[in-house]
């Protein structure tokens, strides 16, 4: 490729060029202070310009793909092909009126509408979107996206608390519960790949993953099952929403949100998953990176694709599955995802010894233990399954068919003692 | 100032009130729980949100006129409902119904059997906590029925088809090829709702042993339909006490094995395949001629009393009317499975967590229009 | 420590952390007062991000914004009459006192004391050498505490969990009775 291509500000395949231009013009001339204020306004400007158009393409998306799922067209009236939907759907959120309940706290229920949006747009800042498309590359990236991450409960226990209803309430107490135990989840899956990987910056667990030559899902299945399964606790996203479960709790913490305030959680849901289904492609399906793909392709549109993927397993699995009971959550994580976690950290820190003390042909190595973290994966899985009674040798009996002996007790009894085969 | 310390740690029960508008309980149905953190320690079922005085209402008019009441008490299972009233009053009046009247009688309870059970399993399944699509799915089934009804008598949830003395139209003849294209590709249709929750492994952790109601304490508490047999009792009118023509037709009846809310829903399932079976036959076999009988328009059946009763969707439906002469009822009654079965679910919840609750609530199948009439 | 952008940073987040921690005792509602806890920790959090010391900074949000404040705000919920406002109580003077000798002694100290600000370059990876001081050279108080801390956890687990013959009886109470409260702790 010519030389005139390669990383000048013109480059698509590395926005941050002319982050980089505009920043060493204002350099020139200006303060240093007003330097770095710059730069930092145009990463938090190209992050609002990212987030806020595909916010509008998401709610599109997720509902069509939901209604595809389901049998039906999906919005196909507002605009060609209902691609205006969104546009409708908030400029109906915001001519709403927004009600707030007499007893509520008014000053802290009008925080968390906006509190919620905050760790979904600060989370953004440590996503790279390329080799150097990155607002913030902090040595601690990966502990700064649990801590934002994490903040998010706080404004759902207000929005529960303040509403002064009882199913908000109840929506808040699960929502902590739950978030908590699956942060220790997910808090263990993210110390395995740092383990692994030797690095807390998230840019750098991606170029990891481009020097070894391998997508980390490969070699850690388990850990990348659990970040899912703990994101998806995280999201409220069924089949662990139980903090809006709609048949139970009507709408759970935002029950008494209406208008736009109601809109606010709902974009920020979508936000938060569209976040998340970032870091799950970064952290364990190689980010920007793809065997070489990124230096024609622009990094930041591999991301997008992966995004996608993830994405689309999130949308698949809320219209595929029913919800858990929240004991039913909690032991899972408990007894499944948190166990296993520790199982993978150890195996992990074994595994980077190896490599590092003992400079193990990588080559060789690398598959080997792709193999064994997967047998280990399914023999864990196999084992829970089998303690808690759960899997295929489960397999539930059909009703008995009643021909002839119709009746009251006495009936009843002696179809349940009549051999099984009378079905 | 002493500060008194309790010895106890002492929480304090909370009385949430589910309803009478939310999601979960199918209408306006108010269920006041109090519960224990999330265990419901007491459920209080508040009825009378839909209350249209239809009993009474029903002594001001004639007994034709009385048959579109019959829709709108359970308007999930219409057909049924016309024809339970039909039978009471046929009974009444010592009506013989023409033998094609009654085979098409049979071909829409049936029907309306299909369509009423998508809509209870599929529901269910949301309650479980489903998004919804499940309920799409077996609603696609429900529609291609409800066209037929359509097709046959104007309306899609209140029927009014059938009448004293039989129906009251031949259905038209475009609705065979397309009753025969939906018989033939349910089949395919079953095995895709089962694929999506039979085996589920949340639908079966959400509802295995969830709502347990024995044997015993199902027949004292009088319950019946799925819910009864669920319960593991094989007891079905439509083989007990036979009415229309379903003593000519061959079909199971399938009975659960533990009384929870999953039997429930797999006898609900098992039942639309036999469904199914009995609508084959019917098209195979359902002859010609008249399809009503000839009835005074201002029928006066002599002074008595009658009690009719079928086996609609939700369990045993009965109508009893009185008539002391004259062209309209002297007493109306009905005796609703929703209400009766209903009444089980304190027994079935108390002890257990709010979202079992919901999903025991989901597994009766209730109607609120068939509870408060 | 110079230049505009560092003093703006500074006292802005001084400002929020104060004002915060003045509203916690100002606020009679113990939720308000706990909202106004935790921003007082975000703008702790925001002054060791200004020292360069980013894993302080993120370890602070995530223990004390994301656990330790969901904890205590468990604590108040669980609390029966937790969210009534306090009311005056004898202690209020007393407490006014104690809080007047504690900034006192406060303001002291930082008039006292040779603020003798550090010249150095911040460290690169403050995490990194965190944690290998941690492993080589103070592993001994690492691992004292961690075994602390599992005592500490194990402890409450012991203490939260019922007899068998509790639970019994938490059940009934639930299917019998309905009102008879259980015992917490054995």
């Amino acid at each position: 490729m010519s030389a005139w291509l390669l990383a000048a500000w013109y480059d698509l395949r590395d926005l941050s060029g002319i982050s980089r231009e505009i920043t060493e013009w204002v350099a020139s001339w200006g303060p240093e202070w007003l330097a770095s204020a710059v730069s930092g306004a145009i990463g938090a400007i190209g992050i609002l310009a990212v987030i806020g158009p595909t916010l509008m393409i998401l709610i599109w998306t997720e509902r069509k793909v939901i209604a595809r799922l389901q049998v039906r067209y999906g919005p196909n009236r507002v605009g060609p092909r209902g691609l205006l939907q969104p546009v409708a759907d908030a400029v109906k959120l915001i001519l709403k009126e927004e009600l707030v309940p007499r007893a509520a706290d008014k000053w802290l229920f009008f925080l968390p509408p906006v509190l919620v949006f905050i760790p979904a747009l600060l989370v953004w800042g440590v996503l790279p979107f390329g080799p150097h498309m990155q607002v913030a590359d902090l040595n601690v990236g990966v502990l700064f996206l649990l801590a934002v991450s994490g903040t998010n409960v706080l404004a759902v226990f207000i929005a529960g608390w303040a509403s002064n209803n009882k199913y908000a309430l109840f929506g808040a107490m699960r929502v902590i519960a739950m978030t908590i135990s699956y942060e220790i989840a997910m808090v263990l899956a993210l110390l395995t790949v740092v383990f692994l990987t030797g690095t807390m910056s998230i840019n750098g667990i991606v170029l990891w993953q481009q020097q070894e030559d391998l997508i980390l899902i490969v070699l850690l299945p388990m850990t990348a099952l659990t970040f899912l399964l703990g994101a998806t606790a995280e999201l409220n996203r069924t089949p662990m929403d139980i903090a809006e479960a709609e048949s139970e709790i009507v709408a759970g913490y935002h029950t008494e949100y209406s208008g736009m305030r109601f809109g606010l959680f709902y974009a920020v849901e979508l936000a938060n998953t569209l976040v998340m289904s970032a870091f799950m492609a970064t952290f364990f399906l190689g980010g920007w990176w793809l065997w070489g793909l990124d230096a024609w392709v622009p990094s930041w549109i591999i991301l997008l694709v992966k995004t996608s993927l993830v994405y689309f397993v999130f949308i698949w699995l809320r219209g595929t599955l029913p919800r858990l009971r929240i004991d039913q959550l909690m032991t899972f994580c408990w007894k499944l995802l948190v166990p296993a976690g520790l199982l993978f950290v150890a195996i992990a820190a074994v595994e980077r010894t190896l490599l590092l003390e003992y400079a193990w042909d990588r080559t060789i190595a690398l598959p080997v233990m792709a193999v064994i973290n997967a047998a280990v994966t399914v023999a864990v899985i196999g084992a829970y399954a089998r303690v808690t009674g759960a899997g295929a040798h489960r397999a539930p009996a059909g009703p008995r068919m009643a021909r002839g002996r119709l009746g009251g007790l006495r009936a009843a009894r002696q179809l349940a003692q009549a051999p099984s085969g009378s079905d | 100032m002493a500060i008194e310390t309790p010895k106890r740690v002492h929480s304090e029960p909370v009385v949430v009130n589910i309803g009478p508008q939310h999601p979960s309980t199918h209408g306006v149905f108010r269920l006041k729980a109090t519960l224990d953190g999330e265990i419901v320690q007491d459920v209080d079922m508040l009825i009378g949100y839909l209350h249209r005085s239809m009993e009474k209402l029903a002594e001001e008019r004639t007994f034709t006129q009385n048959i579109p009441f019959t829709d709108r008490i359970d308007y999930l299972a219409a057909m049924s409902n016309n024809l339970s009233y039909c039978l009471a009053v046929e009974k009444l009046a010592g009506i013989e119904v023409p033998l094609r009247g009654q085979w098409l009688r049979v071909l829409f309870a049936e029907l309306q059997r299909i369509a009423s059970h998508a809509m209870a399993n599929g529901t269910f399944v949301n309650d479980c906590g489903a998004w919804q699509t499940p309920l799409m799915y077996m609603f696609r089934e429900r529609e291609k029925i409800l066209d037929l009804f359509e097709m046959t008598c104007g309306a899609r949830l209140t029927t009014n088809y059938m009448r004293i003395g039989g129906v009251a139209f031949d259905p038209p003849l475009e609705l065979w090829p397309a009753l025969c294209s939906l018989l033939d590709e349910m089949p395919d249709r079953l095995e895709e709702y089962a694929a999506l929750t039979v085996d589920n492994e949340i639908v079966l952790a959400r509802s295995k042993g969830v709502g347990v109601v024995s044997a015993e304490a199902a027949l004292n508490a009088s319950l019946s339909g799925p819910l009864l047999r669920g319960s593991g009792v094989p007891w079905d009118l439509r083989k007990a006490d036979p009415y229309c023509v379903y003593d000519q037709l061959d079909f199971d009846i399938p009975v659960g094995r533990d009384g929870d809310c999953y039997d429930r829903f797999r006898v609900r399932l098992e039942e639309v395949r036999q469904s199914v079976r009995i609508l084959n036959q019917v098209v195979e076999r359902i002859p010609g001629g008249p399809w009503q009988a000839e009835v005074p328009l201002h029928l006066r059946p002599a002074a008595g009393e009658a009690y009719a009763r079928i086996e609609s969707p939700r369990g045993e439906l009965g109508f009893y009317v009185v008539s002391d002469g004259g062209p309209t009822p002297w007493r109306f009654h009905c005796r609703a499975p929703s209400l009766i079965n209903l009444s089980a679910l304190k027994e079935m919840t108390v002890g257990r967590s709010l979202a079992d609750a919901i999903v025991t609530l989901g597994s009766i199948d209730i109607v609120v229009g068939e509870i408060d009439r | 420590m110079d230049g505009v952008g560092h003093h703006l940073a500074f006292w802005s987040l001084a400002v929020i952390t104060v004002g915060a921690a003045l509203g916690i005792l100002v606020s009679r509602n113990l939720i308000h007062a706990m909202v106004m806890l935790i921003l007082s920790f975000i703008g702790v959090a925001g002054l060791y991000l200004l020292l360069s010391a980013e894993f302080i900074a993120v370890v602070q949000i995530l223990v004390y914004v994301g656990a330790i404040s969901v904890l205590m705000l468990f604590a108040i919920l669980l609390t029966p009459r937790a969210a009534r406002d306090n009311a005056e109580t004898a202690m209020r003077y007393p407490g006014l006192i104690l809080m007047g000798l504690v900034i006192a002694a406060t303001v002291f100290v930082a008039l006292e004391t040779d603020w003798g600000a550090v010249r150095e370059e911040p460290v690169a990876e403050s995490a990194r050498i965190i944690g290998q001081s941690l492993i080589n050279e103070f592993v001994l108080p690492f691992e004292i505490a961690a075994v602390l801390l599992t005592a500490a956890l194990v402890g409450a687990v012991a203490l939260a969990r019922r007899d068998d013959e509790d639970i019994d009886a938490h059940e009934q109470s639930l299917t019998l009775e309905g009102r008879e409260d259980s015992g917490g702790s054995s």
